[in-house]
C-alpha cells in the first residue's frame, strides 16, 4: 500500500542548449539565446542542439539531472514534467 | 535477470494474497511477461525493463515498451518493473503508463519493490492468437464458386421439376386415351384369324429330263402311263 506522507512534487526544467561540436571553448548556449544572438539556427554538423532535464533536488537544493534522481532512496516516479519524491527514503 | 529482483516482485504479490501461476501454461506470447501472478484482481502479468541500452537506442526503448504494452489486454492488471540504478525510471513518464493502465514498479536490489505507479485492472480483451486454420481458410476461399455451383444447380433443378411435370400430364392424357380406345375396340382375342389360304395345288408335270428326245412331248407317253389304270388299253 501507499504509504499515507507527503510526497513532494519538483518540477523539471527542460533546456536546449547548443554546443560548438568543433570549438570546445565555445561556450554552451540556450537554443533560443543563440538564434537571437547570431540570427540563425546552428546547423550540423559543427553545432549540435541536446536537450538536458535538470531539477532543484528538495533535499539540498542542488540542481540535478533527472537521470540523477535514480539512484535517490527517495525517489517515487516521474509523472509529466514533475518528478515525485518522498521525504524519507522508500527503497 | 537478477532472481532477487524476481524474488522481490513474488514476494511483494504473494504476502498480498496472489498466486504465481506459469507463464508457459499461458499460451503463446510474442514478448512474454517475466512473471504472472492470479488473485483478486485476476491475471497480474510483470515486465521487467533492465536493459540501460534502451536509454541510448531509441529502437530498444520501442522494443521495451511495445513489447510490455502487447501483454495490455492478455491479462488484467500489467505493470512494467524497473531496477535500480539503470537511469530508467526517471526517463519514463508514468503519465504515459496510466494513460493505459500500466503500472510501474521500482525493484531495489534487496527486492524491496515500490508501487510507484498503481495499474488499473481491466478485462481481458483478446483470446491468445490461435493458428490460422489453413484447411478453413481454403474452404472459405471456395465458397464463392461453391455458391455460384449450387445457383446453377438449383435453375437446373426447377427446369426439370417443370419437364417432369409436363410429362406427367402427356403421361395422363394418353393413358386416358388408351382406356378409352380399350373400351370401345373388341380384345385382340376376339378378332378372327383370317383364313389360311391354301396353296393351290399344282400338278407336276411329269419330269422328262434325261428322256430321250424322242419321248419329250410325245401324246403317247400319257396314254399309255394310263394303261392299265382304268382297264381300257391299246390292243397290243
Amino acid at each position: 500500500m501507499w504509504p499515507a506522507e507527503e510526497v513532494r512534487c519538483t518540477p523539471i526544467r527542460k533546456i536546449r542548449i547548443v554546443v560548438d561540436s568543433e570549438d570546445p571553448i565555445t561556450p554552451a548556449l540556450p537554443l533560443k539565446e543563440f538564434v537571437k544572438l547570431f540570427g540563425r539556427n546552428p546547423e550540423p554538423p559543427r553545432f549540435r542542439v541536446i536537450s538536458v532535464e535538470v531539477l532543484s533536488c528538495p533535499e539540498d537544493q542542488s540542481v540535478v539531472l533527472v537521470s540523477e534522481c535514480d539512484s535517490c532512496p527517495r525517489f517515487i516516479r516521474r509523472t509529466g514534467d514533475f518528478v515525485y519524491c518522498a521525504p524519507k527514503p522508500v527503497r | 535477470m537478477n532472481q532477487k529482483l524476481i524474488e522481490g516482485v513474488r514476494r511483494h504479490f504473494t504476502s498480498r494474497g496472489y498466486a504465481e501461476v506459469s507463464v508457459d501454461k499461458l499460451g503463446n506470447f510474442d514478448v512474454a511477461p517475466t512473471i504472472a501472478f492470479q488473485g483478486k484482481d485476476g491475471l497480474v502479468f510483470v515486465k521487467f525493463i533492465d536493459n540501460p541500452e534502451i536509454l541510448v537506442n531509441r529502437s530498444l526503448f520501442a522494443d521495451a515498451f511495445l513489447g510490455a504494452g502487447s501483454l495490455r489486454d492478455r491479462c488484467n492488471v500489467l505493470y512494467v518493473a524497473v531496477p535500480p540504478s539503470r537511469y530508467i525510471a526517471p526517463n519514463i513518464d508514468t503519465e504515459v503508463l496510466r494513460k493505459y493502465g500500466i503500472g510501474l514498479l521500482q525493484v531495489a536490489e534487496d527486492g524491496k519493490v515500490v508501487e510507484a505507479q498503481r495499474a488499473v485492472p481491466r478485462p481481458i480483451r483478446t483470446a491468445p492468437n490461435p493458428a490460422p486454420d489453413v484447411d478453413k481458410l481454403r474452404m472459405l476461399d471456395a465458397v464463392p464458386a461453391l455458391e455460384r455451383r449450387i445457383a446453377e444447380l438449383e435453375e437446373l433443378v426447377a427446369n426439370l421439376r417443370g419437364t417432369v411435370s409436363r410429362l406427367q400430364a402427356q403421361l395422363a392424357s394418353l393413358s386416358g386415351k388408351v382406356d378409352r380406345l380399350a373400351s370401345t375396340q373388341p380384345s385382340v382375342s376376339e378378332v378372327a384369324k383370317p383364313a389360311e389360304l391354301e396353296a393351290p395345288r399344282t400338278v407336276e408335270a411329269p419330269t422328262t429330263a434325261g428322256v430321250p428326245s424322242f419321248l419329250q412331248d410325245n401324246p403317247w407317253v400319257a396314254i399309255l402311263s394310263k394303261r392299265g389304270e382304268g382297264g381300257g388299253g391299246v390292243a397290243s
